[in-house]
């Protein structure tokens, strides 16, 4: 209930807001609320028209399921390099994993290439010194 | 494939729980944008006028909402406020771009008729609706944001009050002022189309109740 201190801008504030929310009839919250027809009469006319106007709509169901099947099939997963792997192709898989056998060969045979000359240098090097001793 | 983890009732979660599976599992967002697509929607629709864009920003909102649901954080704004201060946000940025509002005209407001409308509205009650939504698109942003969700989204002032983030009081003084606001522009447009019409044919006044 308003008290009458409150100023009347106030008070019809709170009808116009209670009226819009269907609380009650205007005449019952004029009455609860002491303001007399003339002063929010246009504005009630205004509020109804809104609801009026200002309908729910519904959005085309072909939308709505086709984005809730983008969403929904979304790569969320794929943040982590396991989660990327997880989602690919069978195709892309394979050939993932031929490329990446390939590149490991690779990189062992120059490692063990290396290791090999590496080893053999020492081995020449160490016989080198031995006969320049003797 | 996501498989639904056991134990998770999406249908009977609240939001904040879904929030927080949605973080590892699509499904989890799904529902929540099950619940929110509509209503997201309706926002945008009426802030745009045209179904094309309103399709297009909402699903904006929900890939931008997706990939920022680990960012998300329930300090005292729901989910669904958060959602629609992305909508509000995007929809800015959109009016921005396209330089100005549209203003659409009455054959192509009938052209986009409502779904669920009654088919028998008259011209004269056309025209109304036509003045209407010209003089709520005249409003500023945030009068019109508060409208859609009243009249539309029929949000409570404390609910709207969190999306706008004013205070519940606040709503309702920016409520009274924008039936105020809106009354004045909806005088000016009919003084406009009456002096318009001068001489071509007599225009009824609208009576009020």
């Amino acid at each position: 209930m308003p008290q009458t201190f409150i100023p009347d801008d106030y008070r019809i504030a709170d009808l116009l807001n209670d009226y819009a929310s269907g609380v009650a009839p205007l005449d019952v919250l004029l009455a609860r609320y002491g303001v007399t027809a003339e002063r929010v009469r246009d504005l009630a006319v205004l509020a109804d028209q809104l609801r009026e106007v200002l309908v729910t709509v519904s959005p085309a169901a072909s939308f709505v399921d086709d984005l809730y099947r983008e969403l929904v099939g979304h790569k969320r997963a794929a943040r982590t390099l396991w989660g990327r792997v997880q989602n690919m192709p069978p195709r892309v898989k394979l050939a993932a994993g031929i490329g990446g056998l390939t590149l490991t060969a690779g990189v062992l045979l120059i490692t063990v290439r290396s290791l090999s000359h590496i080893l053999e240098t020492l081995a020449n090097r160490a016989e080198a010194a031995g006969e320049s001793a003797a | 494939m996501m498989t639904m983890p056991p134990g998770r009732d999406y249908g009977q979660a609240e939001d904040a729980q879904l929030v927080a599976w949605a973080r590892h599992d699509t499904e989890a967002f799904g529902e929540l944008y099950r619940r929110y697509v509509k209503k997201i929607y309706n926002y945008v629709y009426y802030r745009t006028n045209n179904h094309h864009d309103a399709e297009d920003l909402t699903a904006r909102v929900f890939y931008r909402a997706m990939a920022h649901i680990d960012s998300y954080t329930d300090r005292g704004i729901p989910f669904s406020a958060w959602l629609y201060r992305i909508a509000h946000n995007l929809v800015a940025n959109w009016h921005r771009d396209h330089g100005r509002r549209q203003i659409i005209s009455l054959e192509e407001y009938i052209g986009n008729e409502l779904p669920g409308e009654a088919p028998e509205h008259s011209a004269e009650s056309g025209e109304e609706r036509e003045a209407l939504l010209a003089a709520i698109r005249s409003l500023p942003e945030d009068r019109q944001q508060l409208l859609i969700l009243k009249y539309v989204e029929h949000l409570s002032n404390a609910e709207i009050g969190e999306i706008m983030n004013r205070t519940e009081g606040a709503v309702k003084s920016l409520y009274h002022r924008t039936l105020l606001a809106l009354r004045d522009e909806l005088s000016r447009l009919q003084q406009k189309v009456t002096i318009s019409d001068h001489g071509s044919r007599p225009r009824r006044q609208k009576s009020h109740r």
